[in-house]
């Protein structure tokens, strides 16, 4: 069998707390997963569970209180361009246009000046920000913002993504638009995708499989295979295969007795 | 026409009436006193005719100017890296962070008189001086300004494949610009005090020293002149400043409307 292109083993993550008695909040406990290659794995779990711990480990932005992160085989230990990083707040730079942004990576590389702007042409297409290469990004929507962030990292071609609730902050036609629109960009450069959402929809609309997440210490509780047919359209959400995957979480996340209000999507059940 | 009721709203009516009240005021009460007291501003208007037709006027705003000029880039020049370093690098920063909270509470006039001893009486004592005014407020701002860049930037572009010195180059420094720029505009203030002070002391042309000897020979109303060119200078190099800001920086300023 093939080697996964992420593997995550036994992470643990304790957070040292100014105070010694405490001995630190846990933040993450024996996290085991592996990502194959081309795959969108989704990580859903409510708000402080970890699971942009997880990420943050994962992109080499904090270490590990123990375990490792293995990335084509390679423990990782620091950030690099081979894992793009997509936040919530949009990360652009405001002092750059949004082309100016999207070149970023491409002078990080030290490309010809006619590749990048090539490059760059290219992903402004395919993403949809053909008009406001000029513009700056507070001059943006938030929509328009993340794409940009999407096309930025898009210029340097990395086979993984790693997103952190990129949608989170949109409104819901929005975020719809965003969700295709990532469907679309996975369907033609087939990256490696780490998602990470607490919005259930978001989570089997856009996942082959599911990781969920308990709160505090954060654990993986319970993997769901997603098999709905792709490309997938929006009317899938109302078929019974969505319908059955979502009952399935959401008894899950009953029986485990999280708070229903900080999952989205979700009316409280009692 | 509705013009007279909405009249205060506008700007520059409100100047030129503000302006109005204010000079009707010191007419009112120059009148009740002796010129040598308070001079009339008509009596300013004619020193400020005469000492521009025979340019004693211009030479002092010259040399004034041309001290806090020079003297304020060159601390600007020497601030901003070392605050942008010491912002950065924490070895840098906790060796001479003890010097800069000391130095900073000293006022600089009290070095007027070290000033002359270790670089005498030309051009290069006053100079200094400006230096040392502007060298510690250009710092503080620019540290502040590193220490408040989103880290979001900075992992945007480390996962971007930005090394520290790019990040350094192209990240941090970008955002810092609003701070520092703050702290240049703040140092030139600073700046006209200290070349007063220094001027009142050891100088023999520049507005400091007009103010000073005007007194010697009771001539009120050329003080006068020496204060009023001083709040127009600053408010012109402040504009030009401002102006220049606008022109060129103005995309880092935007950093402030986010969120």
């Amino acid at each position: 069998m093939a080697e996964a292109k992420i593997q995550v083993k036994d992470l643990w993550k304790t957070f040292e707390s100014s105070e010694k008695s405490s001995g630190g909040t846990e933040a993450l406990r024996e996290i085991n997963f592996e990502i194959w290659e081309g795959e969108i794995l989704c990580l859903l779990g409510p708000s402080g569970c970890g699971k942009t711990t997880v990420l943050n480990i994962i992109a080499g932005f904090q270490k590990p209180s123990r375990g490792e992160v293995l990335v084509n085989g390679r423990r990782i230990d620091k950030p690099g361009p081979d894992r793009g990083v997509i936040f919530q707040e949009h990360g652009l730079f405001p002092w750059r246009t949004a082309l100016q942004n999207i070149l970023f990576g491409s002078e990080m590389m030290g490309r010809e000046r006619q590749e990048s702007l090539a490059l760059a042409d290219r992903y402004i297409n395919l993403i949809g920000l053909n008009g406001f290469q000029n513009h700056y990004p507070h001059q943006l929507s938030g929509g328009m913002q993340q794409r940009v962030a999407i096309a930025r990292i898009l210029v340097n071609q990395p086979d993984i993504l790693l997103m952190d609730e990129p949608f989170g902050k949109l409104d819901a036609q929005t975020r719809a638009t965003m969700q295709i629109l990532l469907l679309g960009v996975w369907e033609k450069l087939c990256p490696t995708i780490l998602f990470i959402t607490h919005d259930i929809d978001e989570a089997i609309f856009l996942g082959d499989r599911i990781l969920v997440m308990s709160y505090r210490p954060g654990k993986i509780i319970k993997e769901f295979k997603v098999t709905l047919d792709r490309p997938r359209d929006y009317e899938v959400i109302t078929t019974s295969a969505y319908q059955e995957i979502k009952r399935e979480i959401l008894l899950l996340l009953k029986g485990v007795g999280q708070n229903y209000s900080s999952v989205r999507g979700v009316e409280r059940i009692r | 026409m509705k013009t007279e009721t909405i009249a205060y709203k506008n700007i520059y009516f409100v100047y030129a009436f503000s302006l109005f009240l204010f000079f009707i005021s010191w007419f009112a009460l120059a009148s009740r006193t002796i010129p040598l007291f308070f001079p009339s501003p008509w009596l300013v208007l004619l020193a400020f005719q005469e000492m521009i037709k025979d340019g004693t006027l211009w030479g002092h705003i010259q040399i004034s100017l041309f001290r806090i000029l020079t003297g304020w880039a060159i601390g600007s020049g020497l601030g901003i890296p070392l605050g942008l370093l010491m912002g950065d690098i924490r070895f840098i920063r906790n060796m001479l962070n003890p010097y800069v909270q000391f130095f900073r509470f000293i006022p600089p006039i009290s070095f007027v008189t070290l000033s002359l001893i270790w670089f005498g009486m030309g051009e290069t004592s006053k100079v200094v001086l400006i230096i040392y005014t502007t060298i510690f407020i250009v710092t503080i701002n620019t540290i502040a300004g590193v220490m408040s860049v989103n880290s979001i930037h900075v992992q945007s572009a480390l996962s971007l494949g930005a090394n520290r010195f790019n990040i350094f180059i192209r990240v941090i420094f970008p955002s810092t610009v609003p701070f520092l720029l703050t702290g240049m505009r703040l140092a030139m203030g600073n700046s006209f005090m200290t070349i007063v002070s220094a001027e009142m002391i050891a100088a023999d042309k520049g507005l400091g020293f007009l103010i000073f000897t005007s007194r010697l020979f009771m001539q009120t109303e050329k003080i006068f002149v020496g204060i009023i060119s001083l709040g127009i200078l600053g408010f012109v190099v402040d504009a030009i400043f401002r102006f220049a800001i606008n022109k060129c920086a103005k995309q880092y300023l935007f950093f402030f409307k986010e969120k």
